[in-house]
């Protein structure tokens, strides 16, 4: 029973491994960037949610509800001020950009809350617990968190494939001087995917928050984490960010039932495998569904 | 421009473009060129390779800058304004290589050529109607269309914002000549609407039977202008080759 129960764990976990790494993913598949703070912006997300709670004196769930729009219009911010701008000086300048953002984040969250490990309290249901079987149960926080991610995924694969915004990203992503020419302003678009990125950055950070913990550096783990699900799903599908996370995610859980040590070994080891093996990820595709 | 026979037209022209130059860093890509299209006309843009054609329509809708010179539409300047919100006035280009979106069906890149703010005659359907080639195309990924077939694609992509002038880079260029007669019955289809056309055409005779008025250039200038009847076949060719001793003298003076 012991090996069922580390499954649903890990697929749970990979789960919130998935939400975080779509953001990634659209980003890289529209934009061509590779965002090395969303990790760290993911953590902005969980420390303004708790600060909310702490200094404000706000339910959690109001609080949660608030950080969304708050990041969304950060990351929208962040695009159009920084990412538009160092796009046009070469591949090289964005990643070198995003890669000093996560030092920065990481220092000013520092300098402001110290090092202190935090969590999110967010009352019974952090630690409420569904039984699957009279041997295994789950947090509900996670099965949440679960749902919300395949809620997600394939919300937005369905709304990439279907509706006229969606199809206006994958042009974008397919040509983004050509779309200005049927009067589409690329920016706006560059602004939007950036947007959501961070939105679901922040629900995947406030979840680490409320099932674990996180303190400033907490960003570099999860971008790692990111990674591994986008490159094991393959780049361009969703539903395969999705599938990536969970054998993340099962990877990490069976083989901590094995030696705890072991956990973040496997989940890099089956990386690795993939990089080896299989580089262009399980499902390679172009939001097509 | 003084020797060339100006045609009098009558009011505001549709678009105007008034003496640009524009640069290519240090290149200068077209001289002190001036183009007009008026409603309901349709205007051929002739010349060599070089010539500066594509970037005359780029300078027109937008994505490029000229260094002087201005561009009007309906007689307001729209020198300034972006590409992507000179489409939401009517104006189309379809721009050379068709750079149709690859990953997209066919189907698909009709519907993100509509534009919210330009509603019409032409419909999804009516695309159909006058491009029978593209309906049978539509669940085919763009990526997987001949060249003829994308042309007719891109064509169909940029009547979907309905646009009040159309401007069509290298209409026939490289295309099987069976398929140019196709596109250009379509086009008539379209001219019949009352859609103005600016089209660059390396085919003298197609430009010559299917327009109204034309402009040559020759190496970023307009060296020649006319109705079809107001000039000849010679003069059209010794303005596409520089051959003519007036034009040499012309440019060799400036």
């Amino acid at each position: 029973m012991r090996w069922l129960d580390a499954v649903i764990h890990g697929i749970l976990l990979g789960g919130a491994y998935a939400l975080f790494a779509a953001g990634l993913s659209l980003m890289f598949g529209v934009m061509r960037i590779v965002n090395l703070a969303h990790g760290a912006l993911a953590v902005v997300g969980a420390y303004l949610c708790s600060e909310g709670i702490r200094r404000l004196g706000l339910p959690a769930a109001v609080a949660i509800v608030l950080a969304l729009p708050i990041m969304a219009a950060f990351g929208y911010a962040l695009q159009r001020l920084l990412f538009d701008r160092t796009a046009k000086s070469g591949e090289f300048a964005t990643p070198l950009v995003t890669f000093a953002l996560s030092i920065i984040i990481a220092n000013v969250l520092l300098a402001a809350f110290t090092s202190d490990v935090r969590s999110i309290p967010v009352g019974d249901i952090g630690t409420a617990s569904l039984d699957i079987t009279s041997t295994t149960s789950v947090g509900w926080v996670s099965v949440i968190v679960f749902v919300l991610a395949v809620g997600i995924l394939g919300g937005v694969q369905l709304f990439l494939s279907r509706t006229q915004p969606g199809r206006i990203i994958r042009a974008t992503a397919d040509d983004q001087s050509t779309v200005r020419l049927v009067g589409v302003n690329n920016h706006q678009v560059f602004g939007a995917v950036t947007a959501f990125a961070v939105l679901t950055a922040t629900i995947a950070g406030i979840s680490t928050g409320i099932q674990s913990s996180f303190d400033p550096n907490s960003g570099v783990t999860l971008l790692l984490f990111a990674f591994e699900a986008v490159v094991i799903g393959g780049l361009g599908s969703l539903w395969g960010t999705l599938v990536g996370g969970v054998l993340l995610g099962v990877s990490q859980t069976v083989a901590a039932e094995i030696d705890p040590q072991y956990a973040l070994l496997a989940g890099h080891g089956v990386f690795l495998v993939f990089l080896l093996f299989r580089p262009r990820g399980l499902f390679p595709g172009t939001w097509q569904g | 421009m003084s020797d060339a026979p100006r045609t009098p037209t009558q009011g505001t022209p549709l678009l105007e473009g008034d003496s640009l130059d524009v640069y290519y860093g240090p290149l200068r890509a077209l001289h002190d060129v001036s183009l007009e299209v008026h409603a309901g006309e349709t205007v051929a843009l002739i010349g060599a390779n070089g010539a500066g054609k594509s970037t005359l329509l780029q300078t027109l809708a937008g994505a490029k800058a000229p260094g002087t010179g201005r561009v009007r539409w309906d007689g307001e300047d729209i020198t300034a304004l972006s590409d992507y919100r000179r489409v939401a006035l009517g104006l189309s280009l379809t721009p050379e290589g068709r750079r149709l979106f690859k990953s997209l069906t066919v189907e698909e890149n009709l519907q993100v050529g509509a534009h919210p703010d330009r509603s019409g005659d032409w419909s999804i359907e009516r695309v159909y109607e006058t491009f029978p080639l593209v309906a049978k195309l539509r669940r085919r990924r763009a990526d997987a269309l001949s060249g003829g077939e994308q042309q007719a694609v891109a064509i169909s992509r940029s009547l979907m914002s309905n646009p009040r002038l159309l401007m069509i880079d290298e209409v026939s260029l490289g295309l099987a000549p069976v398929i140019v007669e196709q596109l250009y019955d379509s086009l008539r289809t379209v001219i019949a609407q009352g859609t103005s056309l600016l089209l660059v055409e390396q085919d003298l005779e197609l430009a010559m039977e299917v327009c109204t008025r034309l402009y040559c250039m020759l190496e970023g200038r307009i060296v020649l202008s006319g109705r079809p009847g107001d000039v000849t076949r010679d003069e059209v060719v010794a303005a596409y080759f520089g051959t003519s001793k007036a034009l040499q003298e012309k440019v060799a003076a400036e």
